[in-house]
C-alpha cells in the first residue's frame, strides 16, 4: 500500500482500509476528493470550481436541481428508467457487494500529477498483481 | 419502479440526502425535489421531476425494479462472498500469553508461545493453499502478539517468500496492546509487510492505567503514547478506544491529549464496546458485566466520540459499506490459529477449549464445530430481515448472536443511529475526511 510519498511512476494513491496515512498536501487534497466520491457522494455540490476537480468530475452525474431537459416528461422519464431497470441482469454489481471495481483518474491541476485510484472489492490485490514485475521468460 | 428498501431519507436545510444501505451510496437533491420525486417514484407522472436526478437514484440503486427481492440479493452476496475462494486469511497468535492484565478481556489468558512444530504445521497449510488463492492476508493478534515476536517474524519470512514464488499477493496487519510496539519493532514489521497497527489506549492516564496495566500492576500510558507517536509514520496507527461506564466520560480527554501529541491527522481512532462476554468463565470478561453500556448508550457514546475526534482533525470512520459475509467466522477460506496449533473460527474464542474447532496437526477435518458457523443464516432472523442496516452489517457478530445474554451487541450501531451516522458524514463532508469503518477485531 502507498504511504503517500512512493515515487511510483503512475503517480498512484491506493486508498484501502480503515487506517489513516500522513501524506503530502497536495496528495491530502486529492484524496479528500477521492474519498467524498468513494463515501458515495454522487451528487454535484461538491464545488467543482472551488476544489478545482473539474477533470475528475468529468463522470459525475450532472449536478442535481438544474431545470429537467426539454422534451423529457416524467412520463417519459419513467419509460426509460422503466426499460433500463428490466433490462439489468446482474443486480449484485460485484462479488464482494457494492459497485464493481471503478477507477477514478484525474490530473491535479496546480502539480499536474495524475492520480489513478482504483476501488473495489479486491481492487487492492487486483492492483498488487497488476503492477508485480513480469517474469521474464 | 419502486423505492429501495434500504432508503434513508433527510433534510439537511436546503438540501434532502437520500441514503442507500445496500449500494453504500448517498444522493443529494433540493428540498423543494424531494416531494416530487417521491411522487413519481409512487407512480404519479403528473409531477416536475429532474430526469437526470432519477437516473442517479437508480444508479445509486435508490429507485429498484418493481420485481427485484433484494433481500434476496443480499443473501447472494452474501454466500458469494462466504465462499471466496481466492483469498486465504490467517489470524494467528503467536503468544497466547499478554504482558497487560486489562479486567474486561474476553481470553482466558496463559503464557504459550507458538513453537517451531505449529510454525512447521502452519506452513504445511498455506503451502496446501497457495496454488489456489490469489492473495494470502495475515491478522497477528494476541494474548499479546509482539510477546511473540520471533515466531511472527519467522513465519512472515517464509509467508513472503512462499508467496512470492507463487504469484500470491500478501498483506498483513497486527492487533496488539502497544507497550511493545518500538519504532524499531515497528520497522522490523513494516519489512514483513504488516502495513496496519491497531493499539488500544482507554482513556487519560489515571483512567487507562487502571483499565489496562501491566500484569504487576504499572501504568502503561506513558509508554504507549511514546510509541504511538514514534511508529505512526511507520505504520498506519489506528488507536482503538473501549468504552464502557467507568471511561465513556473521559474519552474526549484522551482525544485532546493524543492531538496536542500532534497526533491528529496522522492516525485513526474509533471507539468500541466494552462486552462482558460469559461463555468463557474462565476470562476476566465474564465478571465484566455490570460496567457495561447498554448497545444504544454504546450507540450515542460512540457518535459523540466521533465527533469529538473529527472536531479534532482526526480521522474518524465513515458510513459503514455494503459487505458480504462480515467477518473470518462466517466465511469458508479464514481460520484462526491459536498459539499451540488449535483452530478457531472466531477471534473471540481464542483461548477457549470448548470453541476448538480442529487442530493444524489433522487439519482439515470436518465436524460440528465448524459447521455452526458456516451454517449461521442471518437471514432466518426475523430482525435481520427486517433490519435497514442488513446490507452493513450482515448479521454482525455471529458470535455474540450465539451466545450473548444480550444479543442486539451483534448488530452494527448504524441499525440503531441511522440517520444521526448519515447526518454527521452528510453535514462532515467539508471537514477532515473520512476513511472506511474499522474492521480490525477487538483487543
Amino acid at each position: 500500500m502507498s504511504d503517500g510519498t512512493d515515487t511510483s511512476p503512475f503517480g498512484r494513491l491506493a486508498v484501502r482500509g480503515p487506517h489513516a496515512q500522513p501524506v503530502p498536501d497536495e496528495i491530502g487534497w486529492a484524496v479528500d476528493i477521492i474519498v467524498a466520491y468513494l463515501n458515495g457522494f454522487t451528487d454535484g455540490a461538491r464545488k467543482a470550481s472551488e476544489l478545482q476537480t473539474k477533470p475528475i468530475d468529468d463522470d459525475a452525474p450532472a449536478p442535481q436541481g438544474l431545470p429537467a431537459p426539454a422534451g423529457r416528461s416524467a412520463k417519459e422519464t419513467r419509460a426509460k428508467v422503466e426499460a433500463g431497470l428490466a433490462a439489468m441482469t446482474d443486480d449484485l454489481g460485484s462479488s464482494a457487494g457494492g459497485r464493481p471495481c471503478t477507477i477514478v483518474t484525474g490530473r491535479l491541476v496546480r502539480s499536474g500529477m495524475d492520480v489513478v485510484l482504483l476501488w473495489g472489492p479486491g481492487a487492492a490485490e487486483w492492483l498488487e498483481l497488476a503492477l508485480k514485475p513480469k517474469k521474464k521468460k | 419502479m419502486k423505492e429501495s428498501r434500504y432508503n434513508t431519507w433527510l433534510d439537511d436545510g436546503p438540501t434532502t440526502y437520500v441514503h442507500n444501505g445496500f449500494s453504500g451510496r448517498t444522493v443529494s437533491m433540493p428540498l423543494s425535489q424531494r416531494e416530487p420525486t417521491r411522487r413519481f417514484i409512487a407512480g404519479d407522472d403528473t409531477v416536475t421531476i429532474d430526469p437526470a436526478l432519477i437516473d442517479t437514484l437508480v444508479d445509486a440503486r435508490a429507485i429498484v425494479a418493481d420485481h427485484a427481492d433484494e433481500l434476496d440479493l443480499l443473501r447472494q452476496r452474501y454466500e458469494r462472498t462466504r465462499r471466496n475462494r481466492g483469498r486465504f486469511h490467517l489470524t494467528i497468535v503467536p503468544s497466547l500469553g499478554c504482558d497487560l492484565d486489562c479486567p474486561y478481556c474476553f481470553e482466558a489468558k496463559h503464557p504459550s508461545l507458538l513453537d517451531d512444530d505449529v510454525e512447521t504445521s502452519l506452513l504445511r497449510l498455506v503451502d496446501q493453499k497457495l496454488s489456489a488463492v490469489r492473495s494470502l492476508g495475515v491478522l497477528w493478534y494476541g494474548g499479546e502478539p509482539l510477546v511473540g515476536l520471533k515466531s511472527l517474524l519467522s513465519l512472515s519470512d517464509n509467508f513472503i517468500a512462499r508467496c512470492s514464488a507463487a504469484g500470491v499477493a500478501y498483506a498483513a496487519e497486527i492487533v496488539t496492546n502497544g507497550h511493545l510496539l518500538t519504532a524499531p519493532t515497528a520497522r522490523l514489521l513494516r519489512e514483513r509487510r504488516v502495513e496496519a497497527a491497531q493499539v488500544t489506549i482507554d482513556g487519560p492516564p489515571e483512567v487507562h492505567d487502571r483499565r489496562r496495566p501491566l500484569a504487576g500492576g504499572r501504568g502503561t500510558f506513558e509508554q504507549l503514547l511514546a510509541n504511538v507517536t514514534a511508529v505512526a509514520g511507520i505504520l498506519d496507527v489506528t488507536v482503538r478506544v473501549n468504552l464502557d461506564t467507568a471511561n465513556v466520560g473521559e474519552a474526549p480527554r484522551l482525544l485532546e491529549i493524543l492531538a496536542a501529541a500532534g497526533l491528529a491527522g496522522r492516525i485513526g481512532v474509533y471507539a468500541a464496546q466494552v462486552v462482558a462476554t460469559t461463555a468463557n468463565p474462565l476470562a476476566p470478561s465474564a465478571r465484566y458485566a455490570t460496567a457495561c453500556l447498554s448497545r444504544t448508550g454504546f450507540a450515542e457514546a460512540e457518535e459523540q466520540f466521533t465527533e469529538a475526534a473529527a472536531r479534532l482533525g482526526f480521522v474518524t470512520a465513515g458510513l459503514p459499506e455494503p459487505t458480504g459475509a462480515p467477518c473470518t467466522a462466517v466465511r469458508d477460506n479464514e481460520l484462526v490459529i491459536g498459539s499451540r496449533g488449535e483452530i478457531y473460527k472466531c477471534t473471540e474464542t481464542i483461548g477457549d477449549p470448548a470453541e476448538v474447532i480442529g487442530n493444524l496437526r489433522n487439519w482439515p477435518q470436518a465436524g460440528d464445530r465448524l459447521s455452526k458457523w458456516l451454517t449461521y443464516d442471518p437471514f432466518g432472523d426475523p430482525e435481520c430481515r427486517t433490519c435497514v442496516a442488513l446490507p452493513v452489517c450482515m448479521g454482525g457478530c455471529a458470535y455474540h448472536a450465539m451466545t450473548s445474554a444480550a444479543p442486539d451487541t451483534r448488530c452494527s450501531t448504524f441499525r440503531l443511529r441511522t440517520e444521526q451516522q448519515i447526518r454527521r458524514v452528510v453535514t462532515g463532508r467539508r471537514g477532515p475526511s473520512a476513511l472506511r469503518s474499522p474492521t480490525a477485531g477487538p483487543s
